[in-house]
């Protein structure tokens, strides 16, 4: 009877919450009240794929999702991007029947890596995808040890683990374990010998404590890693890129199945990995995935196509407080070839907290923007005064750095001053305040 | 004048871009005209660290501050040394629990500290975090900081400032940090000698430069006051 009235109070709640713009996570937040154990009780389907991680697990699951349903098979996941317990159990009771049956053939969950432990206390998934994890929002989440330790009280034995085998951290789960299925990308031509970043976290093994040597990087800690003192080290893969192609925009996965890239991004390389590595485990043909994810363009873009005056622009959603992502985005305008002014913006540090914490612009490599194709760089927003000391420890030349705390009176300044390229790089946070000013094409 | 800092493990205590203190230090008292030289000390390295004006450590993770302290053990007689000679020693984050008598971790175990002060740090499985504002009895300017942590630390004998917002040494606001002729100690992490321009100036006059108050950077002072004004807004409204 409790679940029967909690699916309801959550479908009600629901579209009520419609209405008003509100309604991923407070239905279920009501149904768990009125019925505390409510995940345990619906009856799910056979096949439970989870994927948490520091960046990409909205697009994994949504590039999955995608892919199944393209092949006939049904799927029950939160689209919405709420993936704490009270958004999983909205999707959940909205997608099973009065009585808490899910009638579909795969239930596929986007899980915050922090609380993902409090999920998964009620079921277990099947298939676990952990993308990797690095330093990203440490205001909330302390530092990515501890989101390890966190994950790892919902790491279940009888769950198939699917690892980045490229993340040393990552990679931790699988130890003394055999139901691990590993991805990752073979020596390719993004790689560098040598760390490009701020700050090297896999400097030292994460087993033993001891210099952790890599034969390559693909970006930041991520690459080809092993201890020569514990014999901690990078797995071989199951299913891996073996051929990186970004001139022409496409990757080869197991040496036969090509895939065009909409976004030449490193990040969006690792996301159809784990995306075709789930598919293949749910029964779906190599090549008919390679098909479907080739081009394939993300709902929730992380890029904008733009105009402001006479300058065509990209936008690059990056995320405060994730100095990688920050790193990727410059990687990217620099990979375009076009001469260009970077703006960089950061007014509020998050959209759903309060803090003044600019600790992390430390660690974003802006070393990177001293760079021919960067004629200019644009530092806007409330903290645009941290930005300028930051930037001023690079070696970028100060006259190509101009600093308004005003984004409106940047664009302006941009329309009469910038590069004929714009690229604007900045969080969800802080995107409309410059959106605003353009015209999206 | 010639001054040499010392950087110690840069490469592991190194969690919330703390290298930003150091590298703010080195600009500013080369500003002031000091001839400084700067120096690491890496996670194996074995060196003499004897002999330096200024030390500095920032914050790891619970587990890598355990791998500092076994290394950092054979350093204990050189900066005790140091700092009973009054040399400027700043610890940042949960470096500064080093210091103490032990650390006890989330699971009980227990690691022997350096004993330059008699305080201890217990840590938890709750993460400590926010913004905050500190008193500092040597300046009558409020600081601006950030804690992330997962330890309370007791028997301070003498603590380094008063928190106005944020979390203290064992409890939300109060007594924070600790203090040993001029080595201090304060779970602010981060670089604090960049966004409060008032603390880079004492740590400078401490070092023995001469009129700081000559040179300022505009953006730095500016961004302190974004800070400081966006945090007691914040105040006001936890109240």
């Amino acid at each position: 009877m409790r679940k029967f009235l909690a699916i309801l109070v959550c479908r009600v709640i629901k579209v009520i919450g419609g209405f008003v713009g509100k309604g991923t996570s407070l239905p279920g937040k009501y149904a768990l009240k009125l019925c505390p154990d409510i995940l345990a009780r619906i009856q799910k389907p056979k096949m439970i794929v989870a994927v948490t991680g520091s960046n990409g697990k909205t697009s994994t699951v949504e590039m999955i999702a995608s892919v199944l349903k393209a092949s006939g098979k049904s799927v029950a996941y939160n689209a919405e991007g709420s993936n704490q317990i009270e958004g999983v159990a909205t999707m959940m009771l909205n997608s099973c029947s009065l009585s808490g049956k899910m009638k579909q053939d795969v239930l596929l969950i986007e899980s915050d890596e922090r609380y993902t432990k409090y999920t998964f206390r009620w079921f277990h998934p099947t298939h676990y995808v952990i993308t990797n994890l690095y330093r990203d929002q440490l205001t909330r989440n302390g530092h990515p040890q501890w989101v390890y330790d966190a994950i790892r009280e919902s790491v279940f034995d009888e769950t198939t683990l699917i690892l980045n085998g490229d993340d040393p951290t990552v990679s931790l789960f699988g130890l003394g374990r055999e139901n691990v299925l590993w991805f990752g990308l073979d020596h390719n031509s993004v790689d560098t010998e040598k760390f490009v970043g701020a700050y090297n976290d896999g400097r030292y093994c994460p087993v033993c404590g001891k210099t952790m040597r890599y034969d390559y990087y693909h970006y930041n800690h991520v690459g080809s890693y092993h201890c020569d003192a514990c014999g901690f080290e990078r797995h071989a893969t199951d299913y891996t890129v073996t051929d990186v192609d970004l001139e022409h925009s496409k990757i080869t996965v197991n040496g036969k199945d090509e895939i065009s890239l909409a976004f030449r991004s490193i990040y969006n390389i690792y996301n159809i990995l784990a995306a075709y590595t789930v598919c293949i485990l749910l029964g779906i043909p190599g090549e008919k995935i390679a098909a479907l994810v080739s081009n394939y363009i993300l709902k929730n873009g992380r890029y904008i196509e733009f105009r402001l005056g006479k300058h065509p622009g990209t936008f690059l959603i990056s995320k405060h407080e994730n100095s990688i992502s920050y790193d990727m985005s410059f990687k990217y305008a620099i990979a375009q070839g076009a001469p260009c002014s970077i703006v960089v913006i950061v007014d509020a540090v998050s959209r759903k907290y309060f803090t003044s914490e600019t600790s992390w612009l430390w660690d974003i490599n802006f070393e990177q923007l001293e760079h021919p194709l960067i004629e200019n760089i644009y530092l806007c927003g409330k903290y645009c005064n941290d930005l300028a000391m930051r930037f001023s420890f690079t070696k970028i030349a100060p006259e190509k750095i101009k600093v308004f705390e005003d984004i409106d009176a940047a664009c302006a300044d941009l329309r009469e001053n910038g590069s004929q390229q714009l690229y604007a790089v900045t969080c969800f946070s802080d995107k409309d305040k410059f959106m605003s000013n353009v015209t999206v094409k | 004048m010639e001054l040499k800092l010392l950087h110690l493990y840069d490469d592991v205590m190194n969690l919330y871009g703390e290298y930003a203190n150091i590298s703010v230090l080195a600009r500013y008292l080369t500003d002031l005209g000091c001839a400084v030289s700067v120096d690491t000390l890496s996670l194996y390295e074995e060196k003499d660290i004897s002999g330096y004006d200024f030390y500095y450590m920032g914050s790891g993770t619970e587990r890598k501050q355990k791998l500092a302290l076994s290394q950092l053990a054979k350093y204990r007689d050189a900066l005790s040394q140091a700092c009973e000679a009054g040399r400027v020693m700043l610890f940042t984050g949960n470096s500064f629990e080093l210091l103490g008598d032990k650390i006890t971790d989330a699971d009980g175990t227990e690691y022997e500290g350096l004993h330059l002060a008699s305080f201890e740090t217990v840590e938890g499985k709750r993460r400590i975090t926010g913004d905050c504002i500190a008193s500092f009895d040597a300046l009558n300017t409020e600081l601006v900081g950030f804690i992330n942590k997962c330890s309370k630390t007791s028997g301070v004998e003498q603590p380094l400032f008063e928190m106005q917002m944020g979390y203290g040494n064992e409890a939300d606001r109060g007594a924070e940090g600790f203090r040993k002729n001029n080595c201090f100690g304060t779970h602010l992490t981060g670089p604090i000698l960049v966004k409060n321009p008032a603390m880079l100036q004492y740590v400078a006059t401490l070092l023995g430069a001469e009129a700081p108050e000559r040179v300022s950077y505009p953006f730095m002072v500016k961004g302190y006051e974004t800070t400081i004004s966006e945090l007691r807004k914040r105040m006001e409204t936890m109240k």
